[in-house]
């Protein structure tokens, strides 16, 4: 009677310790997960597959990027040099000194096109603030005669910055999204991260493929619809992909829209006759100055720009819905949405 | 009364104890127990301010979210999804946007600093894209 009991307590004892056994060791199914928030004056996406803790210090990267090369955020490295303009020299961190030196880099390959120093301009249109105005020409003449990227010296070995004139402004908008994305791929990669997606505001960035092995897939927004719809589908691993059109930050006033990409020759916002320079780059920083370099110099300038540079692949939209890519992306892009066509 | 050789009333607790024990391990393991569904996880300010669970709703329903300044944003929900259908910002990308429902999907309307995203338990969005550059 007693041998019966012990012998089934054994027996469902053992089945209890096999479920309990899978239900500890089960393989957990692939743990993505990810967080939107706002930050850096945009949304901020990080989907990681890895810990809750590795997607907080990525989180937390993005938080110091912006408080060091913000322009508007009271004590970041680049509000200081604002401040100083036609003063003192401002030593600044390591990760502001090598986002500016890049800047001044596209600015020179640009011819001032691309000009990180365009802030008197952004203040004076106000485009992407509340209140966004269209300036008398006076006064884009005054802020035009601030803006010039040859007056920002620089002391490398005492990573010290000085912008020579009063009135000057830097500001990294076109550039520091894309380094955040470099600096926060850098972090998860360091902490084995091996499959993530970031969207720093349009920007992406991805690592590796997707945890299932595939590669991610990412959308080109079609700059004439809304946010969301694309044109192409683009499938990649480890690599960037910025877009830069005149649909994301603009204001309509009199019936024309006044758009957030400035040129800095003529005061006002560019007009070359594209809709949106997409970058394909490992480089994250690249991408995001090439795009918005690329949509500044237009078409044909914008192409042989292109040609020149190594690891980039582009796809550029004109307002006709011509679209043009680097030969690298011919044989990936092979359909488009309706209305868009090939050129070629 | 004889009393049964193998089931005493003792016995029959710890049994019914392993019992109950085996079947929660067994449904743990299967997952079983897990939240079905896509959640949507609403914050302000990067504090969560709601939490809905689509796949629990059966009739659909709006309600507003309004900060501070009184700026507000109306949202919609219906059974698996959910989307702005108004704004008190002037761009109205939020609005423009539409439904989402999928993994990792979200709604972010920047001047209200307001943000939905779906979590990660969800299913994959239909469309097949994991991001979009813009």
């Amino acid at each position: 009677m007693r041998q019966r009991t012990v012998i089934w307590t054994i027996v469902i004892g053992f089945f209890v310790a096999a479920a309990l056994g899978l239900a500890l060791t089960r393989p957990r199914a692939p743990e993505t997960i990810s967080d939107t928030r706002v930050m850096m004056d945009t949304s901020i996406e990080i989907r990681i597959f890895g810990s809750k803790r590795t997607l907080e210090a990525a989180f937390k990267r993005i938080q110091e990027i912006d408080e060091l090369m913000s322009r508007t955020r009271k004590g970041s490295d680049i509000y200081k040099v604002n401040q100083q303009a036609g003063g003192e020299w401002v030593k600044v961190s390591a990760d502001t000194f090598h986002v500016i030196e890049t800047a001044l880099r596209f600015a020179e390959t640009t011819g001032g096109l691309f000009d990180p120093t365009i802030t008197p301009l952004v203040e004076l249109w106000g485009i992407g603030t509340g209140n966004p105005q269209i300036p008398d020409q006076e006064a884009i003449e005054q802020a035009k005669g601030l803006v010039d990227y040859r007056r920002v010296d620089l002391a490398p070995s005492s990573r010290r910055v000085r912008l020579t004139q009063p009135g000057m402004g830097l500001d990294l908008g076109a550039i520091g999204k894309g380094y955040a994305a470099d600096s926060v791929a850098q972090l998860l990669r360091e902490r084995g991260v091996e499959s993530a997606l970031l969207n720093l505001g349009g920007n992406v960035y991805v690592i590796g493929g997707k945890p299932d092995g595939t590669p991610w897939r990412i959308g080109i927004q079609d700059p004439f619809s809304d946010r969301g719809t694309h044109v192409t589908i683009l499938e990649v691993r480890d690599t960037s992909i910025v877009t830069s059109g005149p649909y994301e930050r603009f204001f309509i006033r009199n019936g024309k829209r006044y758009h957030h990409i400035l040129n800095p020759e003529t005061g006002y916002p560019a007009d070359t006759g594209l809709a949106s320079v997409s970058i394909i780059s490992p480089s994250s920083i690249t991408a995001d100055a090439l795009s918005t370099s690329v949509f500044l110099l237009g078409l044909e300038k914008g192409l042989a720009l292109l040609e020149e540079m190594e690891d980039v692949e582009a796809m550029l939209i004109t307002n006709d819905r011509k679209v043009y890519l680097t030969s690298g992306l011919k044989q990936q892009v092979k359909s488009l949405a309706k209305g868009f066509e090939f050129h070629d | 009364m004889t009393r049964s050789r193998y089931f005493r009333p003792g016995d029959l607790i710890i049994y019914g104890a392993l019992l109950i024990i085996f079947v929660m391990g067994t449904l743990i393991a299967a997952g079983g127990l897990g939240e079905e569904g896509a959640v949507a996880v609403i914050t302000q300010d990067g504090k969560e301010i709601r939490r809905i669970n689509l796949g629990q709703v059966d009739e659909p329903y709006e309600f507003q979210v309004e900060n501070e300044e009184g700026d507000y944003n109306i949202i919609r929900v219906e059974p698996g999804r959910i989307r702005v259908i108004e704004a008190s910002c002037p761009d109205k990308v939020d609005v423009k946007q539409g439904w989402i429902s999928g993994a990792h999907q979200s709604i972010v309307c920047l001047p209200n600093r307001l943000v939905i995203r779906i979590e990660a338990d969800a299913p994959d969005a239909q469309d097949g894209i994991d991001g979009i550059a813009f």
